[in-house]
C-alpha cells in the first residue's frame, strides 16, 4: 500500500497536468470549507437561533404569520 | 397582499439555487456516464487482451479525470445554501432530507474516492481484474451518489414515509423504504441517470467526430464512437421509457405541473399531446381566449401517457385552480380553506401546549391530522397560486426536451449503423452532427430540469410547503451578493474546465502509452 502511494505521489510530481489539477482541488476545498464553511456563513449568513427549540419556534412562527396574514386579509375582503 | 413575506429574497435564493445548481450540472452528467464507457472498455480489454482498447479506456479516464477533479465539490456550496438560503426548509424537512444527502456523501467518499485512485493509478500496477473492478465501482458509486440526491428531490416532489411532529414542527421519516422506494423518486432516479449516460455518449462522439474530422486517432475514434454510440442508443431508448414514467407520475402526483406542461387550461378527455404549438401569450386561466396561436397534436396520447387510458380525464389548469365538480377536482379555494384549518389547528395545538392543557393538544392534533395534507395550501394567499407562474417557459423547455431526446435515438442509430458499416469517416456531416449533439443533450438535461423544478412551483415539498415559507430569515442583500460571488467563483471553475479540457483534447491520446502508469 505505501509502495503505490509512493508511486502515485512520483507519478503527480512528473505530471504537470496532475498539479494543475490538484491544485485546483485544493483551492476549491480551501474555499469551500475554509472561507465558506469556516469563514463566510457562520460569521455572516447562517440565522441565527438560541438553540433547537427556538429554531422550531422561528419556523411555527413563520408558518403561521403568513397564515394568520391570508386570514386577516381574507376578512378584510 | 403578504407584507410579511420578502419576495426579493425568495426570487434571490430560488435564483442563486438554481444558478448554482446549473453549473453544479455540467459537470455531474460526464462524470456519472463516462464512468461506464471507461468501465466498459476496459472489459473488452481484459476480455480480449486488446491493448488499443486500454488506450482508449485511459484516454477517457483522462478526460473524465480532468471534469472529476474541476467538478468535484461544487455540490458543497448546494449543500451549504440549505443551511443559510432555505433554513426553514431545512428544519421542516431535515430529518428526511439529511439521511440521503448524509449517505450521498458517504458513498461518494467511500466508494468513488478510493477506487478513483485505484482507476487512475493502478494501470499496469495493480492486477488486471482488481483494477477492472474498480472501474466498475466507480461507476456504480457515481451513480449511487446521484441515488440518493435524487431520492430526496423525488421525495420534495412526492413526499410519503414521514408525518409531521408538531411539537417541532418537522416532518419526521417514519418508512425509510417508503422514502427511497417512492416510485417517482425511482423514476425520476433512473430517468435522470440515463439523461447522464446519454449526455455522455455525446461527449465521447463529439470528441471522437472532431478526431475523425481532423482525421487523428482514427483506430480510436472509430472505436469509440462504436461504443458510445451503442451504448447512448441503448441508453437514449430506456430515457423515453423513463420519461413515460415521469409523464404517469407527474400526471397523478402533480397534475398541475402536467397541465402546465402541456398548456392545457381546459381539462379534456381523451386530451391529446401537443407535439409542437405556440402559445396564446394573452391566455389567462379563467379566461375564454384560444390557449394556442398554433398547435399539432397527437390524438389521445396525453390520456394514454398519463393515465394509461385513451379517454380519461386530463384536468387543465382551471380545473385545477376552480374545480370541477363532474370529475370530482376540488378547488384550490377548498384546498386553502383545508389548509388553513390545518394551520389553525397547529396554532390551537401550540396554545395549548402553552397553557399545559393535554385534552386541546390531543383535539387540535386530531384536527390537524385530519386535514395535514393540505396544510400547504393554508399558506397560499390565491387560488391562482398553485399553477407554476412561468408557462411559457414550463411549456416550450418541455419540447425542447422531448424533441430532441427524439432527434438524440435517430442521430445514434445512424452512427451505431455507420460505423457498423465502417462507413463513418466518410460522413462528414454525421460527424458535425455529432459535435453538435453534445452541447444539444446538455440544452435538453438542464430543459428537464426547468420543467421538473419551475414546474413544481409555487412549492418545495408538493402540497406541503410553499417556496415563500421555506427560505430562512436572512436579508435580501446577503443573498444577492453571494449570488455574485458564487457565480464569479463557479465561472472560473468552468473556464479552467474548458480550457484544460480543450487542450487535452486537442493533444490527443496518441501520446498514451499502453504499458502501465497512471493517466495523466
Amino acid at each position: 500500500m505505501k509502495e503505490f502511494f509512493l508511486y502515485i505521489y512520483k507519478k503527480v510530481k512528473e505530471s504537470s497536468l496532475a498539479k494543475i489539477l490538484l491544485l485546483i482541488i485544493f483551492l476549491k476545498f480551501a474555499m469551500f470549507y475554509g472561507f465558506l464553511k469556516g469563514y463566510l456563513y457562520p460569521t455572516f449568513l447562517k440565522p441565527k437561533y438560541e438553540n433547537e427549540d427556538h429554531r422550531s419556534e422561528e419556523v411555527i412562527k413563520k408558518l403561521l404569520d403568513n397564515h394568520n396574514k391570508t386570514l386577516k386579509d381574507d376578512r378584510e375582503h | 397582499m403578504i407584507e410579511n413575506i420578502d419576495f426579493t429574497l425568495v426570487n434571490w435564493s430560488r435564483g442563486q439555487f438554481a444558478m448554482i445548481a446549473f453549473y453544479h450540472w455540467l459537470f455531474i452528467p460526464i462524470t456519472i456516464g463516462t464512468t461506464y464507457i471507461i468501465a466498459i472498455a476496459q472489459t473488452i480489454h481484459v476480455k480480449t487482451g486488446d491493448p488499443e482498447w486500454e488506450r482508449l479506456a485511459r484516454f477517457w479516464a483522462k478526460l473524465f479525470g480532468i471534469n472529476f477533479a474541476i467538478g468535484v465539490g461544487t455540490g458543497i456550496i448546494l449543500g451549504l445554501e440549505f443551511g443559510t438560503n432555505w433554513a426553514n426548509y431545512s428544519w421542516i424537512a431535515g430529518d428526511i432530507f439529511g439521511a440521503p444527502l448524509a449517505a450521498e456523501g458517504i458513498m461518494a467518499f467511500f466508494l468513488e474516492s478510493t477506487f478513483i485512485a485505484v482507476m487512475f493509478f493502478g494501470w499496469g500496477k495493480v492486477g488486471k481484474k482488481f483494477h477492472l473492478l474498480s472501474c466498475w465501482l466507480v461507476a456504480f458509486g457515481a451513480s449511487l451518489s446521484a441515488l440518493w440526491i435524487l431520492v430526496a428531490n423525488g421525495w420534495m416532489n412526492y413526499p410519503v414515509g414521514m408525518v409531521f411532529n408538531p411539537d417541532t414542527a418537522r416532518h419526521e421519516m417514519v418508512d425509510f423504504w417508503a422514502v427511497l422506494f417512492s416510485p417517482y423518486a425511482m423514476n425520476k432516479f433512473l430517468h435522470t441517470i440515463t439523461s447522464c449516460l446519454v449526455i455522455s455518449a455525446f461527449f465521447v462522439i463529439a470528441i471522437s467526430s472532431w478526431y475523425l474530422l481532423k482525421k487523428r486517432s482514427i483506430l480510436l475514434a472509430k472505436r469509440s464512437i462504436v461504443l458510445a454510440a451503442t451504448f447512448g442508443l441503448l441508453s437514449s431508448v430506456y430515457l423515453a421509457m423513463t420519461g413515460d414514467g415521469s409523464a404517469y407520475y407527474v400526471a397523478q402526483k402533480q397534475p398541475a405541473k402536467l397541465a402546465t406542461m402541456e398548456g392545457l387550461f381546459d381539462g379534456e378527455e381523451g386530451a391529446g399531446l401537443v407535439m409542437m404549438g405556440i402559445l396564446n401569450p394573452n391566455k389567462k386561466l379563467g379566461d375564454d381566449k384560444k390557449d394556442f396561436l398554433f398547435k399539432m397534436e397527437i390524438p389521445k396520447m396525453l390520456s394514454i401517457l398519463g393515465y394509461r387510458d385513451a379517454n380519461a380525464f386530463v384536468p387543465g389548469m382551471n380545473d385545477l385552480v376552480y374545480g370541477n365538480e363532474e370529475f370530482g377536482i376540488m378547488s384550490a379555494e377548498e384546498k386553502m380553506e383545508k389548509g388553513r384549518i390545518a394551520l389553525g389547528a397547529l396554532a390551537d395545538y401550540k396554545e395549548a401546549q402553552k397553557n399545559n392543557d393535554p385534552q386541546g393538544m390531543e383535539e387540535a392534533e386530531l384536527l390537524f391530522n385530519e386535514y395535514y395534507q393540505y396544510m400547504g395550501y393554508g399558506n397560499l394567499h390565491s387560488p391562482e397560486m398553485i399553477i407554476p407562474r412561468k408557462i411559457p417557459l414550463i411549456f416550450y423547455s418541455f419540447r425542447i426536451m422531448v424533441i430532441s431526446g427524439m432527434l438524440f435515438i435517430g442521430v445514434l442509430l445512424l452512427f451505431v449503423y455507420l460505423s457498423v458499416k465502417n462507413r463513418i469517416e466518410n460522413q462528414k456531416w454525421l460527424l458535425y452532427v455529432g459535435i453538435w449533439c453534445f452541447p444539444l443533450s446538455f440544452i435538453a438535461s438542464m430543459c428537464g430540469w426547468i420543467v421538473a423544478e419551475v414546474g413544481r412551483q409555487p412549492w418545495t415539498i408538493q402540497g406541503l410547503l410553499p417556496t415563500m415559507i421555506s427560505t430562512s430569515n436572512i436579508s435580501a442583500n446577503a443573498v444577492i451578493a453571494t449570488f455574485w460571488l458564487f457565480a464569479t467563483m463557479l465561472t472560473v471553475l468552468v473556464i479552467a474546465e474548458y480550457r484544460i479540457m480543450i487542450g487535452a483534447i486537442r493533444k490527443g491520446p496518441d501520446n498514451l502509452s499502453t504499458k502501465g502508469g497512471p493517466n495523466v
